[in-house]
This record gives C-alpha cells, structure tokens and sequence, in this order.
C-alpha cells in the first residue's frame, strides 16, 4: 500500500502543547516518525544568565505549564545547594505542601488529556473542573493560580494563611471521593480498557537505556523516584512507599498515575497535619535579592516532578547572576527518543493517545 | 503491583449520575467569584511615601519598570530621588518581587487584575495610591469593546 507522511500537530487538538510529530503511515499503522520540537523554544537558559539569582523563580515556572512548583524549586534547590542555605524546617513542609498539590493538579491534566485523546470527554470535563479547587488553594497560598512564582531560593515566600490546612483537607477528601467516581466512569471503562491494554508496552531494560523516569519507569517495574533516592524539602520525614507495576503498557501508565493521586492525597494529609502541630513564623531565608552574590561553582539538585526527573544545574562564578544554568526535562527522552520508536507499528489513532500516555510536556523539550 | 484488568460497557451511564448535581462554575456577571486575599493584581503606589530609590525597577525580571520624573517632589529629605515608577502592564508578569524590595512599603499589589481597552498606551500608566478599576471589572459592557 502507498506509504502518506502525515503532520501531527502543533495546532492538532491531539497533541500536548506546541510540539509536532511527522509520521509515516502505511493503511492506518505508523511505520516511521518524526519528533519535532522547537515551537515553544524561548530562550529559558540563556536568558537566565541575564537575571539575578532572585530573578529566576518567575521565569523558570513556565517550562512546566501544569507543574510549575517543581520547576521553581528544583532551580531553588540548586541555588541553596550552590549558595549552601538551609531552608527553616517550616518552609520544607510548606514547599512538600505545594510539590504534591501540582503532582495532584498535573495528574488531572493527564487524565483529562488522555480521556481526551481516546474520546472519553466527560473524564476530561470532571478533571479540568476539579483541578479548579486545588487552583483556588494555590491562589489563597500564592496569590496566582498557575504560575505560582512561590519557591525561590531561600525557602517559600509566606506562610500558609489562618485555617489553611483545614481547607487543603477539605478539597483532600472531596478529590478521594472523586477519585471513586472516576474509577467507575474512567479507569474501569471498557473503551478505556481496550484502547490502552497492550499498546506501545515498555519493558524495564528498556527504559532504563532511554532513561525513562519518573511514573513512566515505576509503570515497567523500576522503582526509581527523586523523592526516595535523593530526598529533599520533607520528604525525608514523610511516609511512604513506592508503588511499582510490571506491564509497562498505556493501561499501566495511565493506572501508575491513578494509583500515585491517592498516594500524593495521603501524602498531603501528612503534611497538613504536621503544619498544624508546627510553631508558625520562619519559613524562608531572604538575602538581599538585588546584591546577592553566589560563591564560585556548581551544583545539580534535582525533583521528581509529575512527569519524572527534573534536574537543574547551575554554575556560578562568583557574580550576581548564574554564569549557566542547564535544564534535565524528563520530556526530551519521553518525547522524543522514546516517542519515535514506540509509535512505530501502532495505529494511527494512538498517535496522540501515546503521547498522553508519556506524559511529554514540550516546553521542557524547548527551554 | 499488578491490577486486576477489567471493563464495563456500562460505566458511561454512571456519569449521568451528575445531572443535577451544582456546577463548578459560577454565573458571571450574576455571581462573581472574590479573588483570594493575596491575589496578586495591579499594583498601587503612595507617592508621597515612595522615595524614587528605583529598587524596584531594578529588580523588575521583565523590565516593566521605568522611573519617571516627578520635580514635585524633587524638595523631599536627603537620600529621596525626584523619581517615581511607571509600570508597563503589557510586561509585567505579577511577580511582586518589585512589592519584595520596596524598602518605604509604599509599592503595593491590589487584588483587581482586568483591563481592557484597544490602546496599547493604557496599559502603561504610573500606579498612585487609587486602586485601579476598583468598581466591578468583571461587568463589561460589550458596547464598550467595539471598535469606534
Ligand atoms: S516604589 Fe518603593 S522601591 Fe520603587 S522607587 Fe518607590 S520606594 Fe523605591
Ligand atoms: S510585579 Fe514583577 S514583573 Fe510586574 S512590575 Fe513588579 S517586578 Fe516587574
């Protein structure tokens, strides 16, 4: 049969954000394909190496969209290490607090784009909605909704308003009723079944040559997570267990997400109730942000953000502004490396499915 | 872990279950949703307190920050400049780091954040302490969008 090259994207409703893929078809199965990124390139790197040290928090938050906390503190991690401060004990709760309030909000993104993507669109209405309610604790705590510019170096910027703990509980409880609805409507839907069991499986030797982090590697069966393996902010007093499946199919990184919402809602609730039973005041370290200069070196610190490893390293030389600052997105090996074999013998109508699958977030492709 | 894998046709009838139930969203203009009290939106500034330092449009990451002068108050306390902050909201990210840095706390952030309007220079004004749009900004009258 005659082989069609097709465009995917970036306009394509199919595809998570400004990011195309060139496939080749042959009848309705993909034989070859093509990343390209670049649409979203803005310069991140370099144009950190113009701002102050204090200046990066409210650039940095935009190379994740839906997750924009760990990019800020992932950057502040590495200047503190770099700068080699301690955040008040306070300000790490406060910092775990919004880490897994954007897991949580990421995830719903991912459900609602993968719902989307195999025409379930309820799924993706309910997701959308109820990612409002925690929108709206992010703006009680930081004043803006989506990019938070809340984690700088140093620690976060306030303390949590009177009664907030209270109010994070409360969205807590009504996310875990939710969950159960979504279970009956989504994850236990027969569509949702068939059009993810099996496709584009992903062993665990594999994705470890690609290095595949984050949810996508615990779906194979690699129990990697940032957040155990280097802790940083509270997770060292925080209690949990890394959850891990076999399979390594779409059904099981779409089910690795599910299973690690009610995860990051138990999580939340251990905070909380540590905030409560902690002495208010110190949350953060300021230094002077226009004259605050950073010993010569480097460091890397990395998060587990809600798409994998998210790593920054910086260098300084001594100045008031980075000398280099690089980004390690878990997005360039799952979006682009691992994207372009996986869609190979696939149908055509999972083209956009996998890519939701991934979780591949294109800005931090493009930084 | 490994999860028992099963289907069920029926379970889009479930969402049905949601008729009924009250919507996230709220009626605007009818119900408007208060921002939350740290909003961060436009910014007011008592320019009899500023002191023209420029702290704040050093710090400024997007530039948005132009001092202008103001002779009027050229006659204030040594160490005060004659100087006052224009701020440039097709720039401005509301950030707050320039409220951050504001040694006099003169340079505040208000929780009103719409303005429409088809000239680009209205978007550029200098903040004094009246807080911007401070009457409904979510009513819009759509006569006063089109084009004269
Ligand atoms: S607003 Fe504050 S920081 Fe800016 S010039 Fe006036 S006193 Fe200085
Ligand atoms: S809020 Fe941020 S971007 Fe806006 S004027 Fe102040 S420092 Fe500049």
């Amino acid at each position: 049969m005659k082989e069609v090259d097709l465009f995917f994207g970036p306009q394509h409703p199919g595809i998570t954000g400004n990011f195309s893929v060139r496939v080749k078809i042959d009848g309705d199965t993909v034989v070859k394909a093509q990343a390209i990124p670049g649409f979203l390139h803005r310069g991140f790197e370099k144009l950190m190496e113009m701002r102050h040290w204090m200046q990066g928090p409210p650039l940095i938050c935009r190379i994740c969209v839906p997750d924009a906390d760990h990019s800020e503190t992932g950057y502040s991690m590495a200047v503190e290490r770099l700068a080699g401060i301690e955040v008040p004990e306070r300000g790490k709760y406060i910092r775990a607090l919004t880490l897994e309030m954007s897991r949580l909000s990421a995830y719903l993104f991912y459900f609602a784009g993968y719902g989307g993507s195999i025409g379930l669109y309820t799924i993706a209405q309910w997701a959308i909605g109820d990612r409002d309610y925690l929108l709206d604790l992010y703006e009680e705590l930081t004043g803006a909704r989506v990019y938070h510019i809340f984690n700088f170096p140093g620690g976060p910027r306030w303390d949590t308003p009177e009664g907030f703990e209270d109010r994070v509980d409360k969205v807590m409880d009504y996310l875990e009723k939710r969950l159960k609805e979504y279970d009956k409507l989504y994850f236990n839907n027969m569509v949702f079944l068939k059009r993810s069991q099996d496709v584009a499986v992903m062993k665990k030797s594999y994705a470890e040559k690609m290095e595949v982090t984050g949810p996508n590697a615990r779906a194979t069966g690699w129990a990697i997570d940032v957040r155990k393996d280097d802790p940083y902010a509270a997770y060292p007093d925080l209690d949990f267990e890394l959850i891990t499946q076999d399979e390594g199919d779409s059904y099981a990184r779409v089910m690795q997400r599910r299973l690690e919402f009610q995860q990051s809602i138990d999580l939340v609730r251990q905070i909380t109730k540590k905030l409560r039973s902690m002495p208010r005041g110190n949350v953060r370290l300021i230094p002077n942000a226009l004259h605050w200069k950073i010993p010569r070196g480097e460091a890397y610190a990395a998060v587990e953000s809600s798409k994998g490893e998210l790593g920054y390293y910086v260098v300084s030389d001594g100045g008031i502004s980075p000398y280099r600052m690089q980004v390690r997105g878990p997005s360039i090996s799952h979006g682009v490396q691992v994207y372009e074999e996986m869609i190979v013998g696939q149908r055509l109508a999972d083209v956009a499915a996998l890519m939701f699958s991934l979780d591949v977030c294109p800005p931090d492709i493009d930084r | 872990m490994t999860i028992k894998r099963e289907g069920s046709l029926f379970s889009p009838f479930r969402a049905l279950k949601q008729l009924g139930k009250k919507p996230h969203t709220v009626q605007i203009p009818k119900v408007v949703k208060p921002p939350a009290e740290r909003y961060r939106g436009f910014h007011t500034n008592d320019l009899e307190k500023c002191i023209g330092c420029g702290n704040c449009s050093r710090i400024c990451p997007d530039n948005a920050i132009k001092m202008v002068p103001f002779p009027e108050y050229a006659k204030k306390e040594p160490g005060s400049m004659p100087l006052r902050p224009q701020i440039d909201y097709g720039r401005c990210c509301f950030c707050a780091l320039c409220v951050e840095v504001c040694p006099t706390g003169s340079l505040q952030m208000v929780k009103t954040f719409t303005h429409v309007d088809d000239k680009k220079e209205s978007f550029v004004f200098i903040p004094d302490s009246k807080v911007v749009h401070e009457t409904p900004d979510f009513v819009l009258d759509t006569k006063d969008l089109r084009r004269k």
